[in-house]
């Protein structure tokens, strides 16, 4: 069973592969897009969407799972973007304000999925795929694993299961997961921490384990 | 040892699921409605905004470029950004241009004329305005009206310019100023600390919401957004101290001149606050106009841009007490039905389950044909689901009051599963059939009824293998 750790300082592995001087330069373009977007230039906005659309889909499918909600969120975290642009600082990079916006539409999302819980049994055919050649190989115990993971994820209250997703599946760094969901480092590790260690206990349950 | 493994073969499988995020097509089909989305909120704004925009493309673009002898200004050239978004015509017409020492600008009515002075003051002038830039590089608004908004200084420097008869220095801040035929009529500070210095010496300090002369008039958008601005980024240029050394010249005013008053314009404060998404400083702004407020309506748009501010921010929760007010304290405003049910909505997404069910229950005794009736009903119904209360009766009469709303399939789907939760597998095979009667094929739809299917196998009953049929001949492909 996952045990609690102490907090760990590595960084992500996107940090590493990117450097400063793109990124930076990145930046000021975005920020510039930013800048037009907010005034109403569509191309602006279409051409920020662009940019990042597939990372934060990335992002997305890790926190919400089934790809048709995936998609939804993404919409609606271009739109909150869209309605926060006036409010953006340009001199900070534009990517981990939008990540921002993105992990706090997919908490409100699951928040409201949660309320409904009639609709609930949707999901758990889509999320996790078992594709043709799964049923005849080692990987579909690795799926049925993989779907019991998550039916625990999707019982955790949702601050849990965001932290729990972006450290776990994504592999963020807790300094990350700091910033994207805007608590202390040690809040983030906390909840990390106390979802890895029900999920683990409740899986062993499942399975008549201690 | 074996639950170890499973955890983690269980994080591996989900982790290279997940790795491949999301296809091109969806991302491409996003786009697209997002186009939709967006064009159908702009076809929607009022016709204010619009006025606006014309203006917008009136506006002449200039960039005043203040140079220290032997110097070189570096300008830097927008051409990565243009290259990469195009030029979009409709939104930002004319060119920008380093004005050179000495010139006087002259802004036509419905123009704006954007000043970068460096990276350290914009100043937008609303036409019709006069401007001159002096060989020093300071500004002066002769006539007109102009925002201006300035970077903070480091200690030791001062921002300043002229306006009118009278010099304006400041320290980081953002105001309005209004001439006429070179004189100061009115400044209004909004943010910082603003100084009025008389060429008598004499000095007036204002801070923000106050106002010195006659109240200048409201400008009804941020310039600083307008696409203009895109050319003043990057520019490096400083203002000297030097130009702030030298004797503003005597002031001239009139005896019919009103004096310096003071005077508070809350709501435009609490805008700029929310603007900034400063909630707390909006809620101080806000609670004072509220106090003298003309009528409920207009108490209840100020609480109501308060609690958009908590709401889009970090600290949900503190919107609640504004949005109670508005539909506590101000019942007979045109907001106190969206806030009552806007409230709802937020106890509700902050698991508050009691007090939301409540919420909306008030909201449908309150306005039984309020333009959220429906919503506030089914959410009221599902709340009751959420607490573990039967809520079968509150389905049906939702069925009954909104027979032909837009949310009669998904109140179908939930009785049935309310049912089906509770073992009452006759009334779950009642809501599939009334299901099958009522809602046309849809792609919901296929979800929903394989849902219900799902249940009414579970429960055997007697007519699963028909539904199972008609489930198949209503969907052939996804019933395979």
């Amino acid at each position: 069973m996952p045990t609690a750790r102490p907090i760990p300082s590595t960084p992500g592995p996107q940090e590493a592969s990117t450097t400063n001087e793109a990124r930076q330069s990145n930046d000021v373009q975005d920020a510039e897009l930013a800048r037009l977007a907010r005034s109403g230039n569509g191309a602006a906005f279409d051409t920020l969407y662009r940019r990042h659309a597939s990372a934060v889909g990335r992002r997305l499918r890790f926190l919400v799972g089934a790809q048709q909600d995936v998609e939804d969120v993404l919409q609606m975290t271009f739109l909150e973007m869209h309605r926060a642009l006036p409010r953006y600082d340009d001199t900070r990079p534009f990517a981990p304000w939008l990540h921002g916006i993105a992990v706090r539409v997919a908490s409100t999302f699951l928040r409201t999925k949660r309320r409904r819980w009639w609709q609930s049994a949707k999901a758990d055919v889509e999320v996790v795929a078992m594709d043709a050649t799964a049923a005849a190989d080692e990987r579909a115990e690795n799926v049925q694993a993989a779907r019991r993971v998550w039916q625990e994820v999707e019982k955790l209250p949702v601050e849990k299961r965001v932290a729990f997703t972006l450290f776990e599946l994504e592999q963020c760094t807790v300094g990350e997961i700091a910033e994207l969901t805007g608590v202390s480092a040690q809040t983030a590790w906390a909840r990390v921490n106390s979802a890895r260690e029900v999920i683990a206990k409740r899986m062993a349950k499942v399975r008549g384990g201690p | 040892m074996t639950n170890d493994r499973d955890y983690e073969r269980g994080i591996r499988e989900l982790r290279r699921q997940f790795d491949d995020g999301v296809d091109a097509r969806a991302v491409d089909d996003v786009h697209r409605r997002l186009r939709v989305a967006l064009a159908e909120k702009r076809a929607s704004r009022t016709p204010l905004l619009v006025g606006l925009g014309f203006a917008g493309v009136a506006a002449v673009v200039l960039a005043v470029v203040w140079m220290r002898p032997g110097q070189v200004a570096h300008v830097a050239p927008p051409v990565e950004t243009v290259a990469l978004v195009g030029w979009d015509v409709a939104n930002a017409v004319g060119t920008t241009e380093v004005v050179a020492a000495g010139s006087r600008l002259s802004v036509s009515k419905g123009g704006q004329l954007n000043l970068a002075v460096g990276t350290t003051a914009r100043i937008a002038a609303m036409g019709p305005a006069e401007l001159s830039v002096d060989v020093h590089g300071r500004v002066t608004v002769t006539d007109g009206v102009a925002v201006v908004s300035v970077a903070k200084q480091s200690p030791g420097h001062q921002f300043a310019m002229s306006a009118g008869d009278a010099t304006i220095i400041v320290h980081g801040t953002a105001f309005v100023i209004d001439a006429q035929a070179s004189v100061l009529h009115g400044v209004s500070v909004s943010e910082g600390r603003v100084e009025v210095r008389e060429a008598s010496g004499k000095s007036v300090f204002l801070t923000p919401g106050e106002l010195w002369g006659v109240a200048p008039p409201i400008i009804a958008m941020d310039p600083f957004t307008a696409p203009a601005w895109r050319a003043a980024a990057g520019e490096r240029i400083t203002v000297a101290p030097a130009a702030l050394e030298e004797e503003p010249a005597p002031v001239r005013r009139p005896d019919d001149k009103p004096r310096p008053a003071l005077r508070v314009d809350s709501f435009a404060l609490a805008e700029t606050a929310v603007r900034r998404g400063q909630c707390a400083a909006a809620a101080g702004h806000v609670a004072r106009f509220v106090e003298s407020a003309k009528d409920d309506n207009d108490a209840a748009r100020a609480l109501m841009l308060e609690a958009d501010c908590w709401m889009h921010g970090k600290e949900r929760a503190r919107a609640l007490p504004a949005l109670d007010r508005v539909a506590n304290d101000f019942p007979k405003s045109t907001r106190a039905s969206s806030a009552l049910f806007e409230a709802s909505k937020l106890r509700s997404d902050l698991r508050m389950t009691k007090d939301a069910s409540t919420g909306f229950a008030t909201y449908l005794a309150r306005y039984p044909s309020g333009p959220l009736a429906e919503s506030a009903s089914f959410r009221h119904c599902e709340l009751l689901g959420e607490l573990g209360t039967a809520n079968s009766a509150c389905l049906e009469t939702h069925l009954e009051q909104f027979a032909s709303g837009r949310r009669v399939g998904d109140a179908l789907l939930m009785l049935g599963s309310s049912a089906c939760e509770h073992d009452k597998w006759a009334d779950a095979e009642r809501a599939y059939w009334r299901y099958i009667e009522t809602i046309p094929a849809s792609r919901d739809d296929v979800h929903n009824l394989r849902l219900l299917l799902g249940c009414l196998e579970r429960g055997h009953v007697g007519s699963y293998a028909k539904a199972q049929s008609t489930f198949t001949s209503r969907h052939p492909v996804a019933g395979d």
